[in-house]
C-alpha cells in the first residue's frame, strides 16, 4: 500500500516536472499583467467622464495609483519570467505602453504636464524598442505633443525630424503611416515658431528629399499621394502657391489615392482660399468635397468653408442656403455645426438681419455651450449692440456671458474648454471695465493651470493691464519681476526683467 | 401510473424529510468542496506552482487564447465541464457510493451507524471502474457525437445548437437513469462490475418512468445555470470576469442539492425494489 502510494506520488511529480518543461514560463506573468491591466482600465472606466460631471481629483489619483502599481509590478526586466524577445514580453510591453499613454492623459487632465512628459520619456526609452510600430509611434507622438505643450519646441522638433529614420512610412500592409509622413513638416514648423528661419527652411529641404524618395519607391500608392500633398505644403511654406497647387493636382492623379480625394480637394480649396485669395475656385473645391464625398469626415468643415467663400463672393443667400442644409447633411458633426451656426450669424449680421442673427447666436449657445464659437460669440453680439448704440444691451450680454463662463470653468476644471472660458471671462471683464478683477484672474492662472507653457505670457498680459489700465507701474513691475523669477528659462524672462527695470526707472 | 407517481412522490418526500440530517449531506458537501476547490485551482492556473500542470491542461481544452485574461473566464465553463467529468469519475463515484450507503443506513435506524465511508473507500477502485462506462458514454454524447453528426460547433446554426444542447442533456439524463442503481448494487449486493451494471439496467427496466423522473427533475436546475454560463461574456462585461468562477461554484452548489435528491430517491426506490414497499 505504502509502496503504491510512493509510486503514485513519484509519478505525479515526474509528470508535473515534465509538464513544466512543456509549458511557457512567461504565460503566468503575461496573464497577471493582463489581469492587472484590465482591472486598472476598468477602474478608470468607472470615472465619471462626461463633460457635465468630470472626475474628481481624488478619483483620478486613485486610477493613477493603480496604473503606477501596474508599471511597477510588470516590468520588462531580466528577472521577469518572459524572455525579452518572447511573445509574452511583447504583450507585456504593449500593456505597459497602453498604461503609459493612459496615465499621461490623466496627468495632462490634472495639469501635471511635466509628470506626463517624464512618464512618456521613460516609456519611449524603456518600452518602445520592443513594441510593434503602431504603439511605439503612439508613445513617441504623445511625447512630442507634450514637448510642444510645454514649449520645448526644440526638443519636439528634433524628435519630429528623427521620426522617419526610426519608423517606416508604410505599414506592413502597405498603408501610409500618416504621423510619420507629417513629422518632417511638423519639425520645420516648430523651428519656424522658434523664429529659426534658416533651420526651418533646411528642415523643409530635408523633408522634400524624404518625400521624393518615397515617390521613387512607389509612385502609385496612397503614401505617394500623401507625399505629393506634403510637397504641396512645403511649397506653401516657401510661398510658392503655384508649385503647391501643381503638387496637389499630382496627388489627385495618383491611382491608389481614391480614399484621399476628399482631403486633397479640401487642401486645394484651402490653398485657393488662403494662398491665392480666389474664393471662386475655393468654393468650387469645397463644393466638390461636399457633393462627391458627403460621407467624408471633412464634408462638414468643407460645407462651412464653401459657405464662407460664397459669402466672400457677395452671395449671402447662397451661403445661407448651403449652411441651412448642415443639420440634415451632417447630423453627427457638432464641431462644424457650431462653426456653421456662427458663420450664419455673422452673415445675417452683415446683411442687417439682426434679429435672425441673434436667433442663431442663441442657438449656438444652447446647442454647443462649451464650443469655442459659443464662448467667443458674446463678444460679437456685444460689438454689434455697441455699433447699434445699445450700450446697455451690450453690457447685459457680457454680464450674462461672465456667468456662463464661470459655469463652464466650474464644470470643466483645468481642461482646454475650461481654460478657454476662463480667458474669455478675463476679456469680458476688460470690456466691462472691471480691470482689477481681470488682473486678479490673470494672476491666478499659473496656479490654476500648473505646467501650462503660456503662463509667462498670461502674466505679461496682467502686467500690461496693471500698467495701462490701472495706471499702476509699480505693480506691473512686481508682476514682471515675478515672471523672470518664476520662469527663468523662458524665452521672455529677459524681456520681462528689462521691462520691469524700465517701469521702475520711469 | 398513479401508483408509480405515488411511489415517486414518496421517494422525494422521504428524501426531503432527511434534509435536516447533516450526516447525509456530508458526501455531497465533500464533493462540492472538491469541485469548488477545482474551480479555485483553475482560476489560479497562472501561479508558478500550478502553471506547469494547469497551463497545458487549459491550453489543450480551450486553446492558447484561454491562457489570457479575461478570455480565460469565457473559456472556464467549458474547461471546468470537461475536468468535472474527471472529478466525477475519481471522486464522485466514491462519494456517491458512500451517499447511497448513508441513505440506506438512514432507513435502518436499528442498525449501527457508521462504516459507510470506509466501505465505499475500500470499494473505491471498483466504483471508479463502475462509473467509467457512464463517463465515457456521457463524454461521447456531449462532445463527440454532436461533432460526428452535425460537424464542428462553429459550423452549425442556432436551431442545431439548441437541438444538440437539449439533446445532450436528455441523453445524459437517460444514461444516469440507466445506471443509477449500479453503485448501491455493487456495495450492498457485493456484485461484480458488469453484474452491477446489468442489475441496474434490470431495475430501471422495472421502474423506467420513475427512475427517469428521479434523475430528470432535480437535474432541471442545470438548465438555467447553463443559460447563465453560456452568457459568460455578459457576466465578464457587466460584472467582472471572476464572477464566472462564482457562477460555477453556485452551479456546483445547485448540483449538490440535485444529487442529494437523486441519490436519496434512488436509494428509496432500490429499497422498494429489493425489499418491497412499506410506506
Amino acid at each position: 500500500m505504502r509502496a503504491a502510494a510512493s509510486l503514485t506520488t513519484t509519478s505525479i511529480l515526474g509528470i508535473a516536472l515534465l509538464c513544466g518543461a512543456c509549458s511557457d514560463p512567461g504565460t503566468g506573468s503575461v496573464y497577471r499583467a493582463e489581469r492587472d491591466h484590465w482591472n486598472a482600465v476598468r477602474l478608470e472606466g468607472t470615472l465619471r467622464l462626461g463633460p457635465e460631471t468630470p472626475p474628481t481629483e481624488e478619483e483620478t489619483r486613485e486610477v493613477l495609483a493603480a496604473y503606477a502599481a501596474f508599471l511597477e509590478e510588470h516590468r520588462l526586466s531580466p528577472r521577469s519570467e518572459a524572455s525579452p524577445d518572447s511573445a509574452g514580453a511583447r504583450t507585456v510591453g504593449r500593456l505597459r505602453a497602453d498604461v503609459t499613454l493612459r496615465m499621461a492623459r490623466l496627468l495632462r487632465g490634472l495639469g501635471e504636464r511635466d509628470s506626463a512628459r517624464a512618464l512618456l520619456q521613460r516609456g519611449v526609452s524603456a518600452d518602445a524598442p520592443g513594441l510593434d510600430v503602431e504603439l511605439a509611434l503612439r508613445l513617441e507622438l504623445a511625447l512630442i505633443d507634450e514637448l510642444v505643450a510645454a514649449g520645448a519646441y526644440e526638443r519636439a522638433a528634433e524628435r519630429s525630424a528623427d521620426l522617419p529614420t526610426r519608423f517606416p512610412a508604410r505599414s506592413e500592409e502597405g498603408a501610409p503611416i500618416v504621423p510619420v509622413l507629417d513629422a518632417p513638416i511638423q519639425a520645420a514648423d516648430l523651428l519656424a515658431d522658434l523664429e529659426r528661419t534658416e533651420e526651418a527652411m533646411a528642415a523643409l529641404g530635408n523633408a522634400e528629399v524624404y518625400y521624393r524618395s518615397l515617390l521613387a519607391e512607389d509612385p502609385d500608392d496612397e503614401t505617394a499621394a500623401i507625399a505629393w500633398m506634403n510637397l504641396g505644403t512645403i511649397a506653401v511654406r516657401r510661398g510658392d502657391v503655384e508649385a503647391a497647387a501643381e503638387a496637389l493636382e499630382r496627388a489627385r492623379g495618383v491611382p491608389g489615392a481614391e480614399r484621399l480625394q476628399p482631403r486633397i480637394l479640401f487642401v486645394l480649396g484651402t490653398l485657393h482660399q488662403e494662398g491665392r485669395g480666389d474664393p471662386e475656385k475655393a468654393a468650387e473645391q469645397f463644393a466638390q468635397v461636399v457633393q462627391q464625398y458627403p460621407e467624408s469626415e471633412l464634408a462638414g468643415e468643407a460645407r462651412v468653408r464653401w459657405a464662407a467663400n460664397l459669402a466672400d463672393l457677395g452671395r449671402p443667400d447662397s451661403s445661407l442656403g448651403v449652411l441651412d442644409r448642415f443639420d440634415e447633411q451632417h447630423p453627427r458633426d457638432p464641431v462644424n455645426r457650431a462653426r456653421a451656426d456662427l458663420l450664419g450669424a455673422r452673415i445675417l449680421t452683415h446683411e442687417g438681419r439682426w434679429q435672425e442673427a441673434l436667433a442663431r447666436y442663441r442657438k449656438l449657445r444652447v446647442d454647443h455651450p462649451t464650443s469655442p464659437q459659443a464662448i467667443g460669440a458674446p463678444f460679437e453680439v456685444a460689438a454689434e449692440y455697441e455699433r447699434l448704440g445699445e450700450e446697455e444691451a451690450a453690457r447685459s450680454v457680457l454680464e450674462q456671458a461672465l456667468v456662463e463662463y464661470d459655469r463652464i470653468r466650474s464644470a470643466r476644471g483645468a481642461d482646454p474648454r475650461g481654460r478657454m472660458a476662463d480667458e474669455a471671462a478675463v476679456r469680458a471683464l476688460g470690456r466691462l471695465g472691471r480691470w482689477e478683477t481681470a488682473l486678479e484672474r490673470l494672476l491666478s492662472f499659473p496656479d490654476r493651470y500648473p505646467g501650462d507653457a503660456r503662463a509667462p505670457l498670461v502674466l505679461i498680459e496682467a502686467a500690461g493691464i496693471a500698467e495701462n489700465r490701472l495706471d499702476d507701474p509699480e505693480r506691473a513691475a512686481e508682476i514682471l519681476e515675478g515672471v523672470a523669477e518664476r520662469y527663468p528659462n523662458s524665452p521672455i524672462a529677459e524681456r520681462a526683467r528689462s521691462e520691469a527695470e524700465r517701469l521702475r526707472e520711469d | 401510473m398513479t401508483g408509480s407517481f405515488a411511489l415517486l412522490l414518496w421517494a422525494w418526500i422521504e428524501t426531503a424529510r432527511n434534509m435536516g440530517r447533516l450526516r447525509l449531506w456530508s458526501p455531497f458537501l465533500l464533493y462540492f468542496l472538491i469541485q469548488a476547490g477545482a474551480v479555485l485551482l483553475l482560476t489560479r492556473f497562472h501561479e508558478p506552482i500550478l502553471a506547469p500542470v494547469l497551463v497545458p491542461v487549459v491550453r489543450a481544452i480551450a486553446g492558447e487564447p484561454a491562457l489570457h485574461y479575461p478570455l480565460f473566464y469565457l473559456a472556464l465553463p467549458s474547461v471546468f465541464s470537461r475536468l468535472s467529468l474527471g472529478l466525477d469519475l475519481i471522486f464522485g463515484a466514491w462519494l456517491i457510493g458512500a451517499a447511497f450507503l448513508y441513505f440506506r443506513q438512514a432507513d435502518r435506524p436499528t442498525e449501527r451507524v457508521g462504516g459507510s465511508l470506509a466501505t465505499a473507500t475500500r470499494a473505491w477502485p471498483r466504483l471508479i471502474l463502475l462509473r467509467l462506462p457512464v463517463i465515457l458514454l456521457l463524454y461521447g454524447s456531449i462532445y463527440l457525437l454532436p461533432q460526428l453528426v452535425f460537424g464542428r460547433p462553429e459550423e452549425v446554426g442556432g436551431n442545431t445548437v439548441r437541438l444538440i444542447r437539449y439533446g445532450s442533456f436528455l441523453v445524459g439524463v437517460i444514461l444516469e437513469a440507466l445506471f443509477l442503481y449500479a453503485p448501491i448494487v455493487l456495495l450492498v449486493e457485493r456484485r461484480g462490475i458488469l453484474a452491477a451494471l446489468g442489475r441496474s439496467l434490470r431495475i430501471f427496466g422495472r421502474l423506467p418512468g420513475i427512475t427517469l423522473a428521479v434523475v430528470l427533475v432535480p437535474n432541471l436546475v442545470q438548465l438555467p445555470i447553463s443559460f447563465v454560463l453560456r452568457h459568460a461574456e455578459t457576466i465578464v462585461r457587466r460584472l467582472s470576469p471572476e464572477m464566472v468562477a462564482w457562477a460555477l461554484v453556485l452551479a456546483a452548489g445547485a448540483y449538490l442539492v440535485a444529487t442529494f435528491f437523486i441519490v436519496g430517491a434512488g436509494a428509496r426506490l432500490y429499497r422498494v425494489e429489493t425489499e418491497g414497499f412499506e410506506g
